[in-house]
């Protein structure tokens, strides 16, 4: 099987649309985003309001795909918004897909 | 009191001692959606029996105070209390564009009264809309860097608040009368029902605000009073030259003196990274929006009332 990367990346609600126009860019296949609450550095995040809702914005793909995309993340987003990122090793079935 | 800010109240203390009181998700977006509409709709069927005079002028001279709010709350942002210019620029988009609950309480408040106002008002919504936050946009970019985005411009132009408003108006203009009352059994008889638990959810959200005052600082506690009552003096006198009614300059006044915490919000976070969200939250959701409610509107009224009639 594949090696194949699973990007976690947990920001504003507010990046959704640029974040999938990143993973575009970066040459990946797709992306999987869902409504998460917590708390972090910023407060709580009780997800009321969209200015309040944080997503779960998840890419499977290549070494290489995933590190391009985390360091133009890194880059681009985290001097000014609230962001988690981290990068997990997963066996996928049907790798071929990515 | 209003019995719609009541429930405003409630939501706050329900926030302050933690109730575990909490909206499904999604709640807070499908019910302004609601509002949107019910004031376009309104808007629209008004609009529709009036003539073109009545409404073009006061039209085009709110489209000059929606331009003109931003730039003065720039210009003392960042020149009198030297905040800095991308969080001088948030603030302005903020404070030019409108609070479309505020703009819903000052007229439940204006009905409980008796005072009558000029239908078109939910037109003039719309117009101090569209220019606010483009221009606070644009304060904030540096000359040098590339011109908005596809989807930035959307989200300027094109923001729900916008398009529901536009489309509301749009729709109750073309319907006839009777065809209109199909759907006020839903859209317009409950608007007050609905708008009390809208500011319930509000009441909440503004209660978990309420803790950042503490850090913000006092130069943002002041703009956030001032600006409002100076923008309520500039619309009151743009109001009285277009020859409004005392409700209709009232509205005006209320409508000026709102912030946004919808569309602005969305559009800045995107477009002025560097602006620190808690400022301009805290501003116009933590500090105006009660403000407006709960002293703002009874004063303009009380005012202008004396003044005017």
């Amino acid at each position: 099987m594949k090696k194949t990367f699973l990007l976690k990346v947990i920001c504003e609600a507010a990046l959704e649309e640029t974040l999938a126009e990143e993973v575009e860019k970066a040459g990946g296949g797709g992306y999987t985003a869902h409504s998460v609450r917590g708390r972090g550095s910023h407060g709580k995040r009780s997800a009321a309001m969209e200015e309040d809702r944080n997503i779960l914005f998840q890419v499977i793909g290549s070494r290489d795909l995933i590190d391009r995309l985390a360091k133009s993340l890194e880059e681009n987003f985290f001097k000014n918004y609230a962001m988690v990122l981290y990068i997990h090793e997963v066996e996928v079935l049907r790798s071929e897909k990515f | 009191m209003d019995p719609i800010v009541c429930f405003f109240l409630l939501g706050l203390a329900a926030g302050i001692l933690r109730t575990n009181l909490k909206f499904p998700e999604g709640f807070f977006e499908a019910v302004s959606i609601y509002l949107l509409i019910s004031i376009g709709l309104k808007g629209g069927a008004v609009i529709a029996q009036s003539g073109v005079g009545d409404w073009v002028v006061p039209a085009l001279g709110t489209l000059f105070l929606g331009c003109s709010i931003p730039l003065i709350a720039y210009f003392i942002l960042s020149k009198v209390l030297s905040f800095s210019r991308a969080d001088s620029a948030a603030l302005a988009a903020h404070y030019g564009s409108v609070s479309i609950v505020t703009f819903a309480v000052v007229q439940s408040y204006l009905d409980q009264k008796g005072i009558p106002y000029e239908g078109f008002m939910s037109l003039l919504v719309v117009i101090l809309e569209i220019p606010a936050i483009g221009i606070g946009l644009l304060l904030a970019k540096d000359p040098n860097s590339k011109v908005f985005s596809d989807h930035l411009v959307r989200e300027v132009f094109l923001n729900k608040s916008i398009f529901l408003l536009l489309g509301g108006l749009f729709v109750g203009a073309c319907l006839a009368p009777d065809k209109l009352k199909v759907l006020s059994p839903f859209f317009i008889d409950p608007f007050k029902g609905i708008l009390a638990l809208f500011l319930l959810e509000m009441g909440l959200v503004v209660s978990k605000r309420l803790g950042d005052l503490r850090r913000v600082g006092g130069r943002l506690i002041l703009f956030a009073i001032a600006m409002p009552i100076l923008a309520a003096i500039v619309g009151t006198f743009l109001a009285r030259v277009l020859d409004l009614s005392v409700g209709g300059t009232v509205v005006l006044a209320t409508l000026s003196a709102s912030a946004s915490y919808i569309a602005a919000p969305a559009a800045v976070r995107l477009a002025i990274p560097e602006a620190n969200p808690t400022i301009y939250l805290t501003a116009s959701l933590g500090i105006t929006f009660p403000f407006n409610v709960f002293i703002g509107i009874p004063l303009y009224t009380a005012i202008i009332e004396r003044l005017f009639l």
